[in-house]
């Protein structure tokens, strides 16, 4: 592929792209005239990203392979995303669902920039804002925990959280806790709760003592309940 | 050595206003050995740091949280919290500063307090002892959140009582602990021993548990055992409304 990249100039922020950037790819993509140049849209948005940070682009083969892979860890997420929410008797608010009365409930969405793209939480009830993380059960390559950090979806979610009067909280997921942690801003901003994939076991994250606390699902429930 | 010196002021500041952040910004500027190399909202990638795009950070993404980093001697990773409350939180942690650094460490650091006329904040010394060190690190990364909820959790090297503690405890009962002094801003200034940053773990540990069983009798400390989390507020805590969103 070749990359065909937008002209908008400015400092990038959060993600590596500007708001006009981002703008101007959201859009491409939405308007493409086929599967293909929608693909290649995306593909110059990746270009777009890491030119800002001053690396080059990547090939064509190695940004497909980190696609599939992508897509790949998104299907056992997902699994995982729903143990999850069943696990806490919550519905997945990414799927549409009927209740017996016929009505229908759709995906509830919350405002996430001043794009006006939106971001939907994988799980709501009148008291929480649920969002599942899942990361590998094993440490990094450093031997350090994997982080989940406060990336640009959950605070988007916290901040709809506290304008609904209601908690965020990011559950993350993997069969060893050990090796799984929030980042520093992300445990003061929300909730975090950890889900033992291999035993369904429940857990808190202490930020005064920096580690987990074991609950029983009925504390977890009544966390988000 | 200190493993890590830990700087928490939580102070009266709308950042959410590009206006009020910017001033908080400068008042971090100001001290040589605080400002900060490298910010951005997203904290998995430095980004050079100067007043004018961390403001704009804030204010173009309606970022909540700026993260800070110094990675010049001495290098800290911390964050400036910029909610729409009336209060938000400047966390700065120091890693393995050279000793001879430390005095100018906790006077900037009071600089920086009485700048912000903080409500709450701390200097405190860290030495990674697990469970020993476990009662004397209480608090270290209390947020408004748990603070405006649950109460005081701890005392520190050097802590700073702003207004709104110094009413509900009392300026009598905290004038009356050794080395407290009164600051600019109406609150108290309590510092463990007369240099804490010549202090030892030892030291600091004694006179921390000494403090903190006077200043439990007062009812406004909190508890923030685990597991479960199950924490309480003190039993004459009332919340000051810090983290009200407008």
């Amino acid at each position: 592929m070749r990359t065909r990249r937008c002209p908008a100039e400015g400092s990038s922020v959060g993600d590596g792209r500007t708001s006009e950037q981002r703008a101007y790819y959201r859009n491409r993509i939405d308007n493409s005239a086929d599967p293909e140049a929608a693909q290649q849209a995306r593909y110059d948005r990746n270009a777009t990203a890491r030119a800002n940070r001053g690396a080059d682009p990547a090939s064509p083969e190695d940004w497909q392979r980190q696609n599939d892979q992508l897509r790949q860890n998104q299907s056992g997420g997902a699994t995982e995303e729903n143990d999850t929410l069943n696990g806490l008797d919550v519905a997945n608010n990414n799927n549409v669902t009927t209740n017996p009365d016929g009505t229908v409930n759709r995906p509830q969405t919350f405002p996430k920039d001043a794009d006006g793209a939106e971001t939907r939480p994988d799980g709501v009830t009148d008291k929480a804002l649920i969002d599942n993380k899942s990361v590998p059960d094993t440490f990094d390559d450093d031997g350090n925990p994997r982080t989940v950090y406060n990336d640009q979806q959950l605070r988007a979610q916290q901040e709809a959280a506290r304008a609904s009067g209601r908690e965020p909280v990011t559950v993350i997921t993997n069969d060893n806790p050990a090796a799984a942690r929030p980042s520093g801003p992300l445990a003061d901003n929300s909730t975090v709760l950890h889900r033992n994939t291999g035993d369904g076991g429940w857990s808190q994250w202490n930020n005064q003592t920096n580690s987990w606390d074991p609950i029983s699902q009925d504390q977890a429930h009544s966390i988000v309940h | 050595m200190v493993e890590t010196l830990n700087i928490k002021l939580l102070a009266p500041c709308r950042t959410s206003d590009p206006l009020v952040l910017r001033s908080v910004l400068g008042a971090l500027d100001a001290e040589p050995l605080c400002e900060p190399t490298h910010a951005n909202i997203d904290e998995r990638m430095r980004l050079p740091y100067d007043r004018a795009s961390a403001t704009d950070f804030i204010r173009q993404m309606g970022g909540r949280t700026l993260i800070l980093w110094r990675a010049n001697t001495p290098k800290y990773t911390g964050w400036l919290n910029c909610q729409p409350v009336p209060v938000n939180d400047l966390k700065l942690d120091y890693v393995e500063p050279r000793q001879a650094l430390l005095p100018e460490l906790f006077n900037g650091a009071t600089r920086v307090a009485s700048l912000l006329q903080v409500e709450y904040g701390f200097v405190h010394m860290h030495w990674d002892r697990q469970a020993e060190s476990l009662d004397y690190d209480s608090g270290i990364r209390m947020s408004v959140r748990d603070l405006n909820k649950y109460g005081l959790s701890g005392i520190h090297a050097r802590t700073w009582f702003g207004p709104y503690l110094v009413e509900l405890l009392g300026k009598a009962f905290l004038l009356s602990l050794p080395l407290a002094t009164e600051t600019s801003w109406g609150g108290v200034q309590l510092d463990l021993e007369p240099k804490p940053w010549l202090a030892d773990f030892e030291t600091l540990k004694a006179r921390h548990a000494e403090l903190m069983a006077r200043l439990c009798k007062t009812g406004l400390v909190g508890t923030f055992q685990g597991a479960p989390v199950t924490w309480k507020a003190g039993p004459r805590w009332v919340a000051p409304g810090w983290d009200v969103r407008s």
